[in-house]
Parts: C-alpha cells; sequence; structure tokens
C-alpha cells in the first residue's frame, strides 16, 4: 500500500488544482480551503513515505506497470523523501500564511485562478521530489516553473517585468537541463536515473558526458540563482505577492537545490567527480564568492525584501560550498540539512517582512523603525531567525556552518573556515541594522500594540522556534539520518 | 577525411549548434521583448532538433551495416531480415513534451508581454526601466 503513496502525492495534488478551478464558479473563497486540506493530506502521505523509507530503503513505483528503464518510474528514497516533507511543509505553513495577504493584495475575482496555480506550483514541486526519470524532472520542474512565473506575475505593474525576465532566465535554465539530458541519452540511451548511473560507470572519459554534465550544472545553477548567475532572483522575491515570495524563496528554491544534488550525486556519482578535482575546486571558489558577495549585496540595500532576496543568494553559496567537499560525510549533510533550515530562517524572515509591508507598509529598512514595539511577538521571531541566520548556537545557521567547518576540516581546505566567519560576521552587519530600527529607533513612547493577524503571526512565531528546535536536532538526533543520505548518494561506503 | 565532408555528413548536429547560438543570443543580446521571445523559441527548437537527430539512423546505417534508412516504428512486414531499421521512438516522444512545454512558455510570455505594453506602453527594455525608476 505504501508503495503506491508517491504517485498518490502528486496526482491528488493535480486533481486538486482542477478541482479549485471549477470551484470557482460557485465559490472564491472554497479555493483556499480546498488548498489547505489537501496539502495537509500531503503533507501526512508525505510522513508516511519517509518513514516507511528510513526503515526498508528506497521506494520504486513502476507507472503503468512498465519495468524501467523502459517505462517511466518513481524512486523515492531518502533524500527524495526528505525534500518531499520539506516541500510539503513550507507549502502548508505559506497557505496558511496567504489567507489574509492574498484577501489584501490579489483582486477577488483572480483569487480562484491564484490558488489554482499555487496547488500546481505545489504539484510540480512534489513530482520534482519523487521522481526518478530524468526527462519527468524537466516536465515537474516546468510545471513548478510555469506556475511561479504567473504567481509572480499577478501582484501587476513592476512584478510583470520581474516575472518576464525571471522567464527567459529560467527558460534558458531549464532549457540547458534538457540540453544535458540529451546529451546524456546520447551517450547512454536510458532516461532512468539509476539506469543512467549504472551504465556512465563505463563512459567517464566520455566527452559527451562531460558536455552533458556541464550543461545540468548551469542549467540548474541559472534555476537556483547561484552567484553570477541570479540576476533575475532579487526583483523576483521583492515584487511578487507576499504569499509567493514564501512559498519561491522557500521550497522553490529549494527544489532546485535538490535536483542539482540528485543530478550530481544520483546520476554522476563521487567517483565521476573526483577525475574533475580542479573543476570542482572552482565551483568551491564560486560558491565561496556567491557567499561573499551575497552578504555585501545585502548590505548595500534599503529595501528589506531585496536584502533577504540577496541573503537567499549568499545561502545558495553554503549549499553548492558543502556539496563540493565531495568525499566527506560532513559536506553532504551540511547541503542535505541547509535544504531545511535555510528554508526554516528564510520563510520567517519574509513572513515578518510581508507582514511589516501589510500592517505599516514599511518596504524600507529605515521604515521599520520602531515597529518592534508596536509588533513585538512579529519583531521576536524575526530576530531568531536573524540570530540564526547569524549562526549562534544552537539554531539552525549553526548547524550548518558547524558541519561545513567540520568537512573543511577533514578535507584540510581550511580556508573556507575564513569563509564561514566572514559571512557570519557581514551577516551579523546586514541584520543588525534591521533589528537596530525595529528595537532602538524611533519613537520611544508607549505606542498601542498593533500585531498582525493570527494566521499571519502564528506560522512565523511556529517557524522560529523550530529554527532553534531543528537545530538541536540536527546536533543530536539527526545526524543519523544524514549519514544515510550520504551513504544512498554514495558519498561516504 | 576532408574538413567539408566531415561537416557535410553531421550537418544537422552543425545547424542545432548554429540554430542554439542564435537563439541564445537573441534571448539574452536583444532589448526588445518581442525579440527576446523569438531567440528563446529559436533555442528551444534548436535542443529539438538534437533529440531528432539522436533518433534518426539515417544515412550512417547504410554506409557502415548495409541497412536501409529509418522507417517509422510501427509494426511493418518488412524488418531487420530485409535491411529495414527502424527510427528510435523515445525521442520524438520526448520532443512532443518538448514542444507543448515551449508552447505553454511561449503562450505565457506573449500574455505577460501584452499585460506589460498595457501598463508601460513600449516593449523596449530600456525604456520600461526609466518608468520603473
Amino acid at each position: 500500500m505504501i508503495e503506491h503513496l508517491p504517485i498518490t502525492v502528486v496526482a491528488i495534488s493535480l486533481l486538486s488544482a482542477f478541482t479549485i478551478l471549477l470551484s470557482g464558479i460557485f465559490s472564491r473563497r472554497a479555493g483556499y480551503y480546498i488548498s489547505l486540506g489537501t496539502i495537509s493530506i500531503q503533507l501526512i502521505l508525505s510522513l508516511f513515505i519517509l518513514d516507511y523509507v528510513t526503515k526498508n530503503g528506497a521506494i520504486r513505483y513502476w507507472l503503468g506497470g512498465w519495468r524501467p528503464p523502459w517505462g517511466i518510474e518513481y524512486a523515492t528514497d531518502e533524500l527524495g523523501a526528505y525534500t518531499l516533507f520539506v516541500v510539503l511543509f513550507f507549502s502548508l505553513v505559506a497557505t496558511i500564511y496567504a489567507k489574509k495577504v492574498v484577501e489584501k493584495e490579489i483582486e477577488e475575482y483572480k483569487i480562484p485562478y491564484f490558488y489554482t496555480l499555487w496547488q500546481l506550483l505545489v504539484s510540480g514541486m512534489c513530482g520534482v521530489a519523487v521522481t526518478g526519470d530524468l526527462f519527468n524532472l524537466f516536465v515537474f520542474m516546468e510545471i513548478a516553473s510555469l506556475s511561479g512565473y504567473t504567481l509572480i506575475a499577478m501582484a501587476g505593474k513592476r512584478a510583470l517585468v520581474a516575472s518576464y525576465n525571471y522567464l527567459i532566465l529560467g527558460t534558458v535554465g531549464i532549457s540547458f537541463y534538457l540540453l544535458g539530458t540529451a546529451f546524456l541519452y546520447a551517450a547512454t540511451g536510458t532516461l532512468n536515473m539509476l539506469d543512467a548511473k549504472i551504465l556512465l560507470s563505463l563512459l567517464y572519459e566520455n566527452k559527451v558526458v562531460h558536455a552533458a554534465f556541464v550543461f545540468y550544472f548551469v542549467g540548474l545553477a541559472i534555476k537556483m540563482a547561484l552567484f553570477p548567475l541570479h540576476f533575475w532572483q532579487p526583483d523576483a522575491y521583492e515584487y511578487s505577492p507576499s504569499a509567493v515570495t514564501v512559498l519561491i524563496s522557500t521550497a522553490m528554491a529549494k527544489i532546485n537545490a535538490y535536483a542539482l544534488i540528485r543530478i550530481i550525486f544520483s546520476v554522476f556519482t563521487v567517483e565521476f567527480l573526483e577525475r574533475f578535482a580542479v573543476v570542482w575546486e572552482l565551483v568551491a571558489y564560486v560558491a565561496s564568492a556567491a557567499i561573499i558577495l551575497g552578504s555585501v549585496f545585502a548590505i548595500m540595500q534599503r529595501s528589506l525584501k531585496r536584502m533577504l532576496a540577496y541573503s537567499s543568494i549568499s545561502h545558495v553559496g553554503y549549499i553548492v560550498l558543502a556539496m563540493s567537499f565531495l568525499n566527506t560525510k560532513w559536506g553532504i549533510s551540511a547541503a542535505v540539512a541547509h535544504l531545511l533550515n535555510h528554508s526554516l530562517m528564510k520563510a520567517t524572515l519574509f513572513m515578518v517582512a510581508c507582514g511589516f509591508v501589510y500592517k505599516a507598509n514599511a518596504r524600507r529598512i529605515e521604515d521599520v523603525e520602531g515597529l518592534g514595539r508596536k509588533m513585538p511577538l512579529s519583531a521576536a521571531a524575526f530576530t531568531i531567525a536573524a540570530i540564526s541566520m547569524i549562526g549562534i548556537p544552537p539554531t539552525v545557521g549553526f548547524v550548518t556552518k558547524l558541519y561545513i567547518i567540520l568537512a573543511s576540516l577533514e578535507t584540510g581546505k581550511l580556508g573556507f573556515i575564513a569563509v564561514m566567519i566572514a559571512s557570519s560576521l557581514l551577516s551579523l552587519v546586514y541584520f543588525w541594522r534591521v533589528i537596530e530600527a525595529l528595537y532602538m529607533k524611533g519613537n520611544h513612547e508607549k505606542v498601542e500594540k498593533d500585531e498582525l493577524p493570527a494566521l499571519m503571526l502564528y506560522p512565523a512565531l511556529v517557524l522560529a522556534v523550530l529554527c532553534v528546535l531543528v537545530g538541536v536536532f540536527w546536533l543530536a538526533e539527526g545526524v543519523r539520518f544524514l549519514e544515510d543520505v550520504a551513504r544512498v548518494l554514495g558519498v561516504v561506503k | 577525411m576532408d574538413i567539408v565532408e566531415v561537416f557535410l555528413a553531421r550537418y544537422n548536429y552543425w545547424s542545432f549548434v548554429v540554430l542554439m547560438l542564435i537563439g541564445l543570443y537573441g534571448a539574452i543580446a536583444y532589448g526588445n521583448l518581442v525579440k527576446k521571445i523569438i531567440g528563446l523559441s529559436v533555442f528551444q527548437t534548436a535542443i529539438f532538433l538534437l533529440f531528432i537527430s539522436l533518433a534518426d539512423v539515417g544515412k550512417d546505417i547504410e554506409r557502415t551495416l548495409g541497412l536501409k534508412s529509418g522507417t517509422a516504428p510501427i509494426v511493418w512486414e518488412k524488418g531487420i531480415e530485409e535491411g529495414y531499421i527502424y527510427v528510435n521512438p523515445v525521442p520524438h516522444v520526448l520532443v512532443l513534451t518538448g514542444i507543448v512545454v515551449a508552447a505553454a512558455t511561449l503562450a505565457l510570455a506573449l500574455a505577460l508581454m501584452i499585460r506589460i505594453y498595457r501598463e508601460y506602453g513600449t516593449l523596449e527594455e530600456e525604456e520600461i526601466k526609466e518608468l520603473m525608476e
């Protein structure tokens, strides 16, 4: 029975999208509740999958009973099930958060369409997490991307241009991915990831395979906004509707990172990558540049949402840097843990930042002056997440940095410890400005408390608490799970 | 073998490379939003051409194995015994899906362009940037 769950998660999500569209004829408000219900069910199913997979190993589901490599296969291993859970958890939190903001920011007649696309975006992301087929991954990624572009454009004027630029670069990125798939198919004659892994082991010297790898890497680097290819990202995050910012900055950004980890470790394997140690060192330097420069750009911003967008570029650098320590379990552990960690922190920060826009129309950092007194709970959530971003123990931000430092100690690449420390200090600079504005500037007279509505406040508070709890979890119990993932991906024997 | 001969023997792959570069240049370099989309479409179509080239068993098979060039992948009385061979159907199926995705992207881009034109009254990137300030 459990074996059928990966396909069920995707299927009910797609069906729900059409149900929302039809329900829009009768009621404009029904879409929110249908979406909320579907994502809750999906989350519960993903928990069952995660539980089953950690005990019994990967679920391999053959669509229509056609055996791989001819048929399409859904291969959900520890990493896939974990990513599915992360994506659905943040989709659920973002959906709860969405109700009030969407009612304020989107015209009423568009609301059913909004939730239809929202649900399609979630379907696409779930599909990417469960599939074991290279071409299927492309199709699901396009479902997610196309609904993402449309959702961003719903905010109107400026968002239209941001969405258009995202569409151009996103399509170029995904086309590079398709090109990589074409080259891989030319070399191996298969699209199944597990099959390709076996067949590729004979072809590591083949030039076509090298070209395929480069196209995959560049394509997915554009999609996940790795530093020199990030141009679409700040505008897209800043101008999109608040709820969409929360969803795409957490779940959507992570699904692209997941696809990169999946391709690099499950299809090309560590043995292939070790032959190109020089290239991989270069990737580590690019990622370090992303970490440092992302923070520097963040310091230069005056808009709060844009500052957080640039800090996301810095954190994409963390994931890629963590992947570049090929042979140690700490590297991949940091990358996998950061999929959840960064989402936790960034979701809290964006929820509160969008809440400031919702309540006080405060877009710039100097506009939030004194809001620490007016909205104490939201400001507290923001502060906890900011502390986590800086990396003070035992928060989630600290865990990632700890794992990366352990990885660099184990591999002897000590320079990256300096990068970690520098990035912590730079994060301190840009978050301190906001915390200072929240609590220390502005008028000190008694002000009326004017908190966010409960549906927007509580998700942010829960995530802020989780920033600390999950940090403790990774340090205590989570290590064993990360070791399992490292073993499944072939990083440790 | 003569260089020209090498070039001509793989003309479909070369045209893929040329079309892809034209498309990529068009999508990145032009300031006009319509031209960007045209470039993007050329780029995507070039990738489909590559997929189709991979499936084709055409002239090479005639020269090396003495088989007749590829036929449609359907059940047919003439098989490999009579010297006929099928074209690989998988890339065609992939391209079919790819074309649907490309059409959806194009439709969305055109819809966005109409909205941008209504808001800003222009489709030149520079002018839109000025109006956004």
